[in-house]
């Protein structure tokens, strides 16, 4: 390797090796450790008493248990999606975001990955929804979506984690070659499965990256579209839409953009990554998100044109959501999500540090909203006036959000201390071409 | 510097996934296997009785008929068990000094209850009628085996959904004439099978794999 | 006979300790010291007891090694689980076989009359109660009551020993106080001994009540009940000169009045009344018959009325003057006759003999009176109406409650016996009974319970839950139907009758006492005669016969009393849950929506609406409410249909000593009842500024213009949906049988009855207040109440909702793990053990008759004995989903039975429960495959419709339209 190389990449390198990493890391860790205490508390009385200790009931049976996995996967799904995206078209952001949007969709799938369990009944029973040769010959039921949901759910945490680890081996390698301590090289040398950066090692290791990127493309459209179709295929008045995969691909994006923005924000300032993660690619991030925010937007209209468009009950249903006792939250939703982006009309914004996290943390708040929104708010109005009731969530509830939230944070955290945040090896690549051009 | 991993290093690893993969397809061999074994069902084991009955002797040497002791089979879910009177009845006259039949006698005498531990108990979900095949021409020994062979009395099949479900999907090979229902070791060949019985099932079978055919 | 008396008296306290509940180890050790026992043992164990002797421990060992000792335990049938042994029985019981249910014919009382009973009991368990349907009362329906009393029969509340002073007594030291109190009062002829029991119907008691005069000739007499009809009694007694009892016939009547009271609910025979009215219906070759009802508070009667006139009581007075002058009824008019009362006069005067108009129990004697001159005046009598002698006779001497209170207060009571019931607590507030029965020094109650009479009382004395104990009750019209045990006692307590039985000097064995009453009256043939009464439940040719009788010709009611403006009506009410109180440990009843409110744990004071705006409250406000100085603080519940300037107040709450269910639920009504206006009050009303939440299964009861309910017009058809929809779902085919289930919206009265029979008949939780206020309430039934029209006084309708066994279940396509799926018999099979508890099923049911185990429900306060359960339905677990199986083991059963006697079901031959219960036979269940079916023809019916069928589920539940004669016509 050339030392000009070496010597651009050593700072990323160095963070994951330095001995010491600073007192704010750990103030951090600590505190997202301690909602992970809290996410064990909740799932524990979950598990031990039953999901009455949420608010759910007849009829709102779904609650923050939906309401959390369909906005984590969101994030997951989108995130992956730009990064695969940036791999297969070698767009120079790559370089700088794709490290840690790769990153953020693993954490964010495995945080997805606790709903479908803990929600159910008996969730000691998941595994009946898998086909297996059981004694007593019954099998799952193929037509039902949270069957297909349970392929989804899998496919995508294998998927997400191959696209993460494939384009972390090279940079594991440097890793092991950098570090001072045995121990520390024999960790990460077992992990960058013997790379020795030879040419036929890069050869397999491009395909298999993009060959890993191309399995994402379609796994996004597939994943928000069963967790839409969990909604789209019932006979609730506000669910039963054609119209309710696309809503949550596309807000799903907006939803994984906003996330990389805010991590891509909050990195830059923390580790001081200005050089691998410029202006360019920060503004070039904004327009994105701003774009995907215009097409969530748009979708958000469409919605309310539909309801006009459709039949009676629906409509009632929609209108009711969008007016009715719950309608903060559909409100919440078009703010946070469509209105507030609109600030990156800016370059100025685009290119600020609090800007940015602002706008990347307001559009994953309103597309929680969204989701509370349509699986509570949904729900009011009923064929039947006599079952019409109301949906509160529980401290447990609560508890079980924020302690998904802190367990994303805790992996986030030790993903910076241990591994090296932004792509060493495409950096490296990029600089060559630079010289070479 | 020195060499982090040793040549053998690379086959190491690749050894080790391979043997991952093994790994996982025995354990679930295995796992298919132990599920649908004998012993997991606790077949052929005996439980503790507070009497050492013998049906090997009483319906196997001297032929007492499954009908004179459970006495219900033919007309209820539960096939019956007899009463220390039933007992009594023939050990008034016959073993009368017997210790071994000390329990049958304090419950003759005190009128309590005498309690046998079931070895063909099914999960409390599952409802069994007895009357309602042994009268369609479901012999005892299809399920309990021959039990005219039994010193101690024990399960002879496994008994689980799928075991049941097997017959439940096409019964006829299975049954017999009426009055073949109470006889061991007979050999079924479909011929000698009536009619009725199998009119009966020619368009049963999506009746009886209907869920609460067992379940309520 | 006093001498038999001592001797009685250690039969007793032999037979209670033995009876002392089912504990092997202290009968062994008694049994151990029976010198019987051993001769027996010697002779059953000669090889043990030859060598020499054989002393206490070996015998013990002996016994208890060889005996079962799970074998009594095992006994409690309902704990089927998977470790439940194999039992072989001492002796052969003829006629019994193992798992196979036992039907007793019995009788239950409320307010001392009797409903018959069949009573199904499992392995000496009684597990479900249905009716009979050669009882009168019955005819083979029953009311929320009656299911409910298995429940009270395993009350774990139930006292099950004597009290002294509150502390626990063993039996003998009772018979050691009671043996020489009784002495002394037969030597003092019964003086100071004052005796405080309900009004019975009990031909045994009122034997064992004269016998006991005869010993007691100075013993005083008092009969109360806080249900009571004396407002009744005194207006028969002024217009016919004799106390008198008076039986309906609904099917002859082409008018029907109602003033006030509930005809459908709080009549002796509601159930046979509500039967014969829907019966009268179904003439086809009559016209619909008209029913009115002017009230105060919305009733059963009055939501199924054609026509209900909404009143404040002090204006019904008036009404009634009005419409019986207008008969010309020999009374002078009131001034200002209601605008409707010429219009209901035509019509009385058009059905003459055909009309009936019946007043309310809480009517003043003014209106009864009246009422009972219109029937006489258009000769109803012997026509709607027979008289009979009364069914609860007077005990002639017999005073009334505040004689005693005034008795006690002039330190005349040396002793008093409360024979059952709970008067501390059901008496009207200002006798202030509770601290009168302390100052007498000899205080003795007969109660079920350790309640606040027993508290009271120097000496509690458990009293056995009528399932337990012999008796006999007669029904509204007066038929017999005997009282015989369905189950062994399950805890040491005596009935009445043995404790009458006992002071009389007779036998304290209940079956005696009850034999001996009916051997005097049948003299010989009594054994065939008793033995048939016994397996019918019903005496027949017992029923009381009609007398002629003659309204007292120079009868002119006193002057219309002015109407005084000032306060508002304070109406009480049984309550529709708890009754008098006495239900009020009861969890069944307790979470049992109210038919009109859908409140469940608690009551609230009714209020119009236009009440609520004049004071700016709403549902859930408290206000403060004086009554005759006494001031209670009760939520108010806006009622639509409410009278008015009045207010509504249901007794039976507010209980501070009813068990663990039934405390500190509610308000007390009794704490502001007058005793001298017992049912209609005047009081104030002050707005509290505070919330009391209150809990209710149904908080929409618009129908926000959707077609839920359809209403036809006499002999008109409602639309008939298309059958041949497009539909995605495969298509099943039927072999054999094709479940379905017809409910017929016109017949339905929304009793309720059906609600609580399924929730007896399949196990269903109780959830507690915190629960159903959550929205997680457990029936697999449930009764829809909507209103339409004005609020001030709408019409309402009743909507029965079980599962609907969609053809096209959409419920069924997205269980992950085929947990609910489509019999071969069109049912909609739920599979607990299967299910993984994702409730996706549940958001695909439009009907939302699903119900979800959210946490362990059967492992609570409330979860019943297992005793109590269902053997032939699985008990569920957390996490599981549930719902109405069209009583699957019901089906499972009779098609087993029709196997082993190799035949096809009969049509009928597999009832649900909820049919079986319902006293308007408003539920039809069968087999749709059978075009003959009752149920496939009331589906041809032209009033027949599927809920929801646009959605083309293709429910097997369908509905059949109510039927109003449009106003125009009236």
């Amino acid at each position: 390797m050339s030392s000009v190389a070496q010597s651009s990449t050593s700072p990323v390198a160095d963070v994951a090796l330095s001995r010491r990493f600073g007192s704010m890391w750990w103030i951090a860790l600590l505190a997202s450790g301690a909602l992970v205490l809290l996410l064990g508390y909740t799932l524990i009385s979950v598990a031990l008493l039953g999901v009455g200790v949420w608010g759910v009931n007849i009829p709102f049976v779904w609650g923050f248990d939906l309401i959390n996995y369909a906005w984590w996967i969101g994030i997951a799904n989108g995130a992956s999606l730009f990064a695969a995206i940036l791999v297969l078209r070698r767009h120079d952001l790559r370089t700088s975001v794709n490290r840690f949007a790769e990153g953020v969709a693993f954490f964010a799938v495995i945080c997805a990955g606790i709903f479908p369990i803990v929600h159910l009944g008996r969730p000691w029973l998941f595994y009946w929804t898998f086909p297996y040769p059981a004694t007593f010959q019954v099998w799952p039921q193929f037509r039902s979506t949270l069957t297909w949901d349970f392929w989804a759910i899998s496919t995508h945490v294998v998927v997400t984690s191959l696209l993460w680890y494939v384009g972390l081996i090279p940079d594991l390698a440097t890793l092991r070659d950098r570090a001072r301590r045995r121990t520390v090289k024999r960790i990460y040398g077992i992990l960058a499965l013997g790379w020795r950066g030879s040419v036929i090692h890069w050869a397999y290791h491009q395909r298999a990256y993009r060959l890993v990127a191309i399995l994402v493309l379609p796994l996004i459209l597939v994943m928000q579209s069963t967790v839409a179709f969990e909604f789209a295929v019932t006979l609730v008045p506000d669910w039963h839409e054609t119209r309710q995969p696309l809503h949550f691909v596309a807000t799903g994006l907006a939803q994984g953009l906003s996330i990389v923005l805010l991590v891509a924000m909050l990195l830059r300032w923390g580790l001081r990554l200005g050089r691998y993660i410029d202006e360019e690619d920060i503004d070039l991030l904004g327009r994105l998100v701003l774009a995907s925010a215009l097409v969530s937007g748009y979708l958000y209209l469409d919605e309310f044109i539909s309801a006009l468009l459709a039949d009676g009950l629906t409509r009632e249903a929609t209108i009711s959501r969008m007016t009715g006792s719950e309608a903060g939250l559909y409100w919440t939703a078009i703010v946070y999500s469509v209105v507030i982006p609109q600030l990156f009309w800016m370059k100025a914004a685009r290119q600020s540090t609090v800007a940015g996290v602002f706008v990347g943390f307001s559009i994953g708040v309103g597309i929680w909203f969204d989701r509370f929104s349509i699986i509570v708010g949904g729900l009011q109005t009923d064929y039947l006036p006599s079952i019409e009731r109301t949906y509160s969530p529980t401290l447990v509830e609560t508890g079980l959000f924020l302690g998904t939230i802190g367990l994303f944070t805790a992996l986030l955290l030790l993903f910076v201390r241990f591994l090296p945040v932004v792509s060493m090896f495409e950096t490296r690549h990029d600089e060559h071409q630079e010289k070479s051009s | 510097m020195a060499q982090l991993f040793t040549p053998a290093a690379t086959t190491a690893f690749r050894v080790a996934i391979v043997l991952l993969g093994v790994g996982i397809v025995a354990a679930g061999a295995t796992a298919y296997v132990w599920a649908r074994a004998d012993s997991t069902w606790k077949v052929g084991k005996p439980a503790p009785q507070p009497v050492p009955f013998r049906h090997d002797l009483h319906s196997g040497s001297l032929k007492i008929d499954c009908r004179y002791c459970h006495s219900t089979v033919e007309r209820a879910a539960d096939a019956g068990m007899p009463s220390a009177q039933t007992c009594m009845s023939c050990h008034s006259q016959v073993w009368v000094g017997a210790s071994v039949l000390d329990p049958v006698r304090t419950s003759f005498t005190l009128g309590q209850p005498l309690e046998w531990t079931s070895v063909h108990r099914l999960p409390d979900y599952a409802y069994f009628h007895h009357a309602a095949h042994v009268t369609k021409g479901v012999a005892c020994e299809t399920c309990h085996g021959r039990v005219d062979q039994m010193p101690r009395t024990v399960k002879a099949q496994t008994l689980s959904m799928g075991w049941c479900l097997d017959c439940h999907r096409d019964p006829v090979p299975k049954l017999r004439p009426r009055e073949a229902v109470f006889t061991m070791g007979y050999e079924a060949h479909g011929g000698d099978l009536p009619d009725d019985i199998r009119e009966f099932y020619r368009e049963a079978s999506r009746r009886l794999t209907s869920c609460n055919t067992c379940h309520r | 006979m006093s001498e038999d008396a001592p001797f009685d008296l250690d039969a007793l306290a032999a037979r209670l300790a033995a009876e002392d509940g089912p504990r092997l180890w202290r009968s062994l050790e008694e049994l151990a010291d029976r010198p019987e026992l051993r001769r027996l043992m010697e002779a059953e164990f000669p090889d043990v007891f030859e060598a020499s002797s054989v002393d206490r421990r070996t015998l013990l060992r002996l016994m208890s090694a060889s005996l079962a000792l799970g074998g009594l335990a095992a006994c409690n049938g309902g704990d089927a689980g998977s470790h439940a042994p194999l039992l072989s029985q001492s002796r052969n019981m003829p006629g019994y076989t193992p798992g196979v249910p036992v039907t007793i014919a019995t009788s239950l009382p409320l307010n001392g009359f009797g409903r018959g009973v069949l009573v199904k009991s499992q392995e000496g368990r009684p597990i479900k109660i249905e009716g009979n349907p050669l009882h009168p009362a019955s005819l083979g329906a029953t009311d929320v009551f009656a299911q409910a009393e298995i429940l009270s029969l395993y009350d774990p509340d139930r006292s099950d020993t004597p009290l002294q002073d509150g502390s626990p007594r063993r039996w003998e030291e009772l018979t050691r106080f009671i043996r020489p109190v009784r002495n002394e009062l037969v030597v003092g002829e019964g003086r100071g001994l004052h005796i405080l029991m309900a009004p019975t119907s009990s031909p045994t008691l009122h034997r064992l009540i004269s016998y006991t005069r005869e010993l007691f000739p100075h013993a005083q007499w008092h009969v109360f009940t806080p249900i009571d009809d004396d407002a009744r009694r005194a207006a028969v007694l002024d217009g016919f000169g004799r106390d008198l009892d008076f039986v309906y016939d609904l099917t002859q009547a082409d008018t029907i009045v109602t003033l006030g009271g509930d005809l459908f609910a709080e009549e002796p025979g509601h159930l046979r009344y509500a039967a014969d009215y829907q019966k009268r219906r179904r003439m086809r070759d009559r016209e619909l018959p008209r029913l009115f009802a002017i009230e105060t508070r919305p009733s059963l009667v009055g939501a199924r009325a054609d026509e209900r006139i909404v009143l404040r009581p002090r204006d019904v007075d008036a009404f009634v003057r009005g419409l019986a002058a207008s008969l010309e009824a020999g009374v002078a008019p009131a001034p200002d006759v209601h605008p409707s009362v010429p219009r209901l006069a035509e019509l009385l005067r058009r059905a003459g003999p055909r009309c009936l108009v019946v007043a309310g129990r809480e009517m003043p004697s003014e209106v009864h009176a009246l009422a009972l001159a219109i029937n006489t005046r258009l000769g109803a009598f012997g026509t709607t109406i027979r008289a009979i002698e009364p069914v609860r006779p007077i005990i002639d001497g017999a005073q009334t409650l505040h004689d005693l209170a005034k008795a006690i207060e002039a330190d005349q009571v040396s002793h008093l016996l409360v024979l059952g019931g709970n008067p501390a607590y059901t008496a009207p507030a200002d006798l202030d009974l509770p601290s009168l029965i302390r100052r007498v020094p000899h205080s003795l109650h007969l109660g079920q319970h350790r309640d606040e009479t027993a508290s009271v009382c120097r000496w509690h004395v458990p009293e056995t839950h009528p399932l337990e104990s012999w008796g006999d009750l007669r029904a509204f019209d007066g038929t017999v139907g005997l009282r015989q045990p369905a189950t062994m006692p399950l805890k040491p307590a005596l009935s009445a009758e043995e404790f009458l039985g006992l002071m009389a000097g007779q036998t304290v064995d209940g079956q005696g006492l009850v034999q001996a009453t009916w051997r005097e009256v049948w003299g010989e043939g009594f054994e065939a005669r008793w033995a048939r009464s016994l397996e019918d439940g019903v005496v027949d040719g017992s029923a009381l016969p009609s007398i002629d009788i003659a309204w007292r010709s120079d009868w002119r009611p006193e002057p219309a009393a002015p109407v005084s403006s000032g306060g508002i009506d304070v109406v009480f009410a049984p309550d529709p849950s708890v009754w008098d109180g006495s239900y009020a440990n009861n969890g069944w009843l307790q979470e049992l929506p109210k038919p009109l409110t859908k409140q469940v744990w608690g009551n609230a004071a009714l209020i119009a609406p236009e009440t609520a705006d004049i004071f700016g409250i709403s549902s859930g406000d408290a206000i403060d409410l004086t009554v005759e100085g006494r001031v209670i603080r009760a939520p108010v519940w806006v009622m639509p249909g409410h009278a008015p300037a009045a207010v509504t107040l249901t007794l039976g709450y507010g209980r501070q000593q009813a068990g663990r269910i039934g405390n500190q639920i509610g308000f007390d009504a009794y704490a502001v009842r007058p005793s001298r206006r017992p049912w209609i009050a005047t009081g104030e009303i002050k707005v509290a500024g505070q919330r009391i939440p209150l809990i209710s299964t149904q908080h929409h009861h618009a129908l926000q213009g959707r077609d839920i309910i359809r209403v036809v017009a006499p002999g008109q058809d409602t639309p008939q949906d298309s059958d041949d929809r497009p539909s995605l779902y495969p298509e099943w085919p039927y072999e054999e049988h094709a479940w379905g289930m017809a409910i017929d919206l016109d017949a339905c009265i929304g009793c309720n009855a059906c609600v609580i029979a399924c929730q007896a008949e399949n196990n269903i939780a109780v959830v507690g207040p915190e629960e159903v206020a959550k929205g997680r309430e457990m029936h697999w039934l449930r009764v829809d109440r909507y209103h339409s029209g004005e609020p001030a006084d709408p019409s309402t309708y009743f909507q029965p909702v079980p599962c609907m066994h969609c053809e096209k279940a959409p419920c069924e396509v997205v269980c992950p793990v085929n947990a609910t799926v489509h019999s071969s018999e069109g049912l909609n099979d739920m599979v607990y053990n299967r299910c993984i508890g994702t409730r996706t099923c549940s958001n695909n049911c439009p009907y939302k008759v699903r119900r979800f185990n959210f946490l362990d429900y059967q492992g609570t306060d409330y979860t019943p004995s297992a005793d109590a359960m269902n053997p032939q339905v699985t008990v569920r677990d957390r996490g599981v989903m549930e719902k109405c199986t069209y009583c699957v083991q019901r089906i499972g059963a009779a098609r087993a039975g029709a196997r082993v006697e190799d035949r096809r079901l009969r049509d009928g031959e597999v009832m649900t429960a909820c049919q079986q219960a319902c006293p308007t036979q408003a539920i039809v269940f069968g087999d749709v495959n059978d075009p003959d079916s009752a149920v496939s023809r009331l589906k041809k019916d032209r009033r027949s419709y599927a809920l929801l069928g646009d959605l083309n589920t293709q429910p097997r539940t369908t509905y059949l339209a109510r039927i109003e004669i449009p106003a125009e016509e009236g």
